[in-house]
């Protein structure tokens, strides 16, 4: 069911503009996990996630005309993925301050580790990413997690080239130091439960 | 390459920016430098963990509602097709069939008036509609009520092909 290369790809591309549904349900198959692993560490809200990337994938239909063949699908569905899921953040945050309400934390962290099992490890450095400023946590997911060049990542998050490899940079500092003395967060958490 | 020269591409540029020359090149330096190494293997394993981190998985049926969705989008869209077809014909007849409504109305209209059968007194804006229906013969009342009706529909028909959003 999934593309194997990028001839391959085209070639449902191809299809997808002469209004072959079955090859855009290709494209969707192929790549609705990934978004959805995008749109998760975004939002953090698993339902609204799902949304998103359902939304991501109508909306690609509907403007399909504006994507352009020369560059890779990803990127151009990624970026729509991250437009939406930063209008859903938006809208969430101005209703918790019309609320007044508490921000939640790391919503997904604790469902994560269940659902997934991590290993310590892997469970420090998820926690450590999510603790991230946004756009350092966007940075490192796009570059990182979801195999996006600098300059795609930029794209996607409507900055520049120079403001992504800062974040990546600050954020790569801030997870090696996590990782290199985990105690310290550690302690602040425990703190935190007390 | 210099360690600062190794440690700034290590440490500014995201190893998966590093083109395969690049790549050799630090892989050379850390071999033989052990403080570049550690590094450099610090970042490879940032880079591995984070890279091993399981993906997220949608509902099993997201697919299926994607497409449910996109389906009624075609459907959408070729309705909004026709709806501008028609749209376009209507343009086309519109004003026709609205002169020829007038243009027979006013023909039956003249027809009283030179019959005789009004006089000068039909001109007069009050008229009852049975005196009105009593100075058409049977013929011209129905030339007349088809001209009507021609020309309302002419008018209005395309009312109801108004376009919508869509998304």
């Amino acid at each position: 069911m999934k593309p194997n290369d990028a001839d391959d790809l085209q070639s449902i591309v191809r299809r997808v503009r002469q209004g072959d549904r079955d090859a855009f349900g290709r494209i969707v198959a192929c790549f609705e996990n990934r978004l959805m692993s995008l749109a998760t560490m975004i939002v953090r809200d698993p339902a609204a996630a799902e949304e998103i990337v359902q939304d991501t994938f109508v909306r690609a239909y509907v403007h399909f005309d504006r994507y352009d063949d020369q560059r890779a699908l990803y990127p151009w569905l990624a970026t729509i993925a991250v437009r939406l899921s930063q209008n859903w953040s938006v809208r969430k945050q101005r209703l918790r301050i019309d609320d007044n309400a508490e921000p939640e934390r790391h919503a997904i962290g604790s469902n994560l580790e269940q659902e997934l099992s991590l290993d310590q490890a892997k469970t420090r450095l998820w926690s450590a990413v999510e603790a991230l400023p946004k756009g350092e946590r966007l940075a490192v997911l796009l570059c990182y997690r979801q195999e996006m060049s600098v300059a795609e990542a930029a794209r996607a998050l409507d900055v520049t080239n120079g403001t992504v490899k800062t974040w990546l940079f600050r954020a790569r500092r801030k997870l090696r130091e996590e990782l290199a003395h985990p105690e310290v967060s550690d302690l602040s958490q425990v703190e935190e439960s007390i | 390459m210099t360690c600062d020269e190794v440690r700034e591409q290590i440490l500014f540029v995201p190893v998966t920016e590093h083109g395969p020359q690049t790549r050799s090149v630090i892989e050379v330096h850390t071999a033989a430098c052990e403080r570049c190494r550690a590094l450099w293997d610090e970042e490879l394993s940032l880079l591995e963990g984070l890279q091993e981190l399981p993906e997220t998985r949608t509902r099993s049926d997201t697919a299926s509602i994607v497409l449910a969705r996109v389906t009624a989008i075609d459907e959408y869209r070729a309705d909004q097709a026709r709806r501008a077809r028609s749209a376009e014909s209507n343009a086309f007849w519109r004003p026709w069939t609205a002169s020829a409504g007038l243009a027979v109305m006013l023909v039956t209209y003249l027809q009283i008036v030179i019959d005789g059968q009004a006089g000068v007194e039909f001109l007069s804006p009050i008229v009852g509609f049975g005196q009105l229906l009593g100075m058409f013969s049977v013929p011209t009342a129905i030339a007349f009520v088809v001209a009507l009706l021609v020309y309302v529909v002419s008018l209005f028909g395309s009312a109801s092909n108004e376009s919508g959003h869509l998304d």
